[in-house]
């Protein structure tokens, strides 16, 4: 299961980081191949066999391969091409509220009720400034330039935090595993 | 629990479906240049502008002007770094676009080439994205000053908030002022008042609140209502009050010097060149009629 943890932590990290010299040296499809194996593992904890969430993580990793290629540039010269991280961003965000049900159910497991409740705690939070930051998105490519700069700001920087929070959240459920750690 | 968070889906993919809609057809095929009159005086180096709109979300500018086959250069041309659409210079912004401004200066020779014959359905402006515009000029005139008798001087003059213009005219000696005479597409986008003070003292002060006086209050009247020839005596101030109509349907970018013609008590002729300028200032409302009429062209 520490495994499995961390191929989740692994595999978000590289969604998360975006390091783009000719192309993203953290691919982002390279990411969720590992959500998909850490998937795949933590799901043998569970007696549903979380079919819809493995191929959402597939279908990512298909729809995120051209971002392997692209950088903000060639994004912004497009005009269709700029609502290309948008549609990311939103089958991210579907990703993440079924993985949060696998991950409610590991942590029921979990002898410590402080588990479960930092489990929904980062769910609600991440769901409300991802789904927050995705409908402001929508109307600010209508603002005048500086209020769409400002919100622009506020939203990578709630972004951001919430980002950390999740990969932080994943590393401590990763340590909660001992090693050689069975559960039933 | 699911039940929610597909509703907020389903309202994001709205929003977003209904956001793109309406921004797209606010979206500009080309850049509208703004219809253009220009008469002036040319000299050794010689400037006038352009205005044009552009989307918002497009990094274009003017590159170059053509003018019966010669290309000349806009020296405001200024490509932002990395195509940083933030750091873009504009006049005026708009919900979804920049006017911007393309200036261009002519040497002598140029001006040659240009008063060979202006054909002004021959102009074309260059833009940084290869698009070619034909532009709409009404006049293109830059001939040489002639040699005038002036005898006024300008104590003072104004650009007001609300598009307007005036000057403050006084005489060195009597003179019988001709009726002021504006070209007809100059009449269509600009309105003149002409107010005359027989004692000069305090004119200064009440010149200036009447230049800052809405146009419809300014208690002047219209040149055509004045009763000419004018006569004017070295005590008296004339001022000139200039405002642009506001209209959807015909906006243009006006430069020109207009003669004011006149004799003095001994026959002398003398001339005073009135400078008539409508450098655009646009209102939402006539980049929307601006943008429909390029629409409905393109239809």
């Amino acid at each position: 299961m520490r495994s499995g943890f961390k191929k989740l932590f692994i595999g978000f990290l590289f969604v998360f980081l975006k390091f783009h010299i000719i192309v993203d040296l953290l691919p982002d499809f390279i990411g969720y191949i590992l959500i998909y194996n850490g998937i795949k593992q933590l799901a043998t904890l569970s007696s549903q066999s979380y079919d819809k969430l493995k191929v959402l993580t597939i279908v990512l990793a298909v729809v995120s391969v051209p971002n392997f290629f692209l950088n903000d540039q060639i994004i912004q010269q497009s005009e269709w091409l700029s609502y290309y991280p948008v549609l990311l961003s939103l089958l991210k965000v579907i990703l993440v509220y079924y993985l949060f049900d696998l991950l409610r159910v590991i942590a029921k497991l979990l002898p410590f009720e402080e588990t479960l409740h930092a489990t929904n705690r980062i769910f609600y939070w991440y769901m409300a400034v991802n789904l927050g930051s995705l409908l402001c998105q929508s109307f600010i490519i209508n603002a005048p330039m500086d209020i769409m700069l400002s919100v622009s700001v506020l939203i990578v920087v709630l972004g951001l935090i919430i980002e950390i929070a999740f990969l932080v959240y994943l590393r401590n459920m990763q340590k909660r595993f001992s090693k050689d750690e069975i559960i039933e | 629990m699911k039940n929610w968070f597909w509703r907020i889906i389903s309202v994001i993919l709205l929003c977003w479906t209904v956001n793109i809609f309406y921004y797209q057809s606010k979206q500009l095929e080309e850049p509208i240049v703004l219809d253009t009159y220009i008469d002036m005086p040319s000299s050794e180096q010689t400037s006038f502008k352009l205005f044009y709109l552009t989307n918002k979300n497009d990094v274009i500018e003017l590159d170059s002007l053509q003018i019966n086959g010669y290309t000349y250069s806009n020296e405001n041309s200024w490509f932002p770094w990395f195509g940083e659409l933030s750091a873009q210079a504009y006049r005026q912004e708009f919900s979804h676009h920049f006017l911007k401004e393309a200036s261009f200066t002519l040497t002598e020779e140029d001006l040659g080439n240009v008063n060979e014959g202006v054909q002004t359905n021959n102009i074309f402006a260059h833009f940084t994205n290869g698009q070619i515009i034909p532009v709409k000029v009404d006049k293109l005139a830059l001939t040489p000053i002639a040699e005038e008798v002036s005898i006024f001087s300008s104590p003072s003059s104004f650009s007001t908030n609300n598009h307007g213009e005036a000057v403050l005219l006084k005489v060195e000696e009597p003179v019988s002022m001709n009726p002021i005479e504006l070209p007809d597409l100059v009449q269509q986008h600009k309105d003149l008042k002409v107010m005359v003070w027989k004692d000069s003292k305090g004119v200064s002060t009440a010149f200036s609140e009447l230049a800052n006086t809405s146009w419809d209050q300014l208690d002047a009247p219209l040149y055509t209502e004045v009763t000419w020839p004018l006569q004017i005596e070295p005590v008296d101030s004339v001022a000139l009050f200039f405002h642009t109509k506001e209209s959807l349907n015909e906006i243009k970018f006006i430069s020109a010097l207009q003669p004011w013609t006149g004799k003095t008590l001994d026959g002398k002729v003398v001339s005073h060149d009135i400078y008539i300028k409508n450098e655009p200032w646009l209102t939402q409302k006539q980049v929307n009629a601006l943008l429909e009429k390029a629409r409905g062209e393109a239809k």
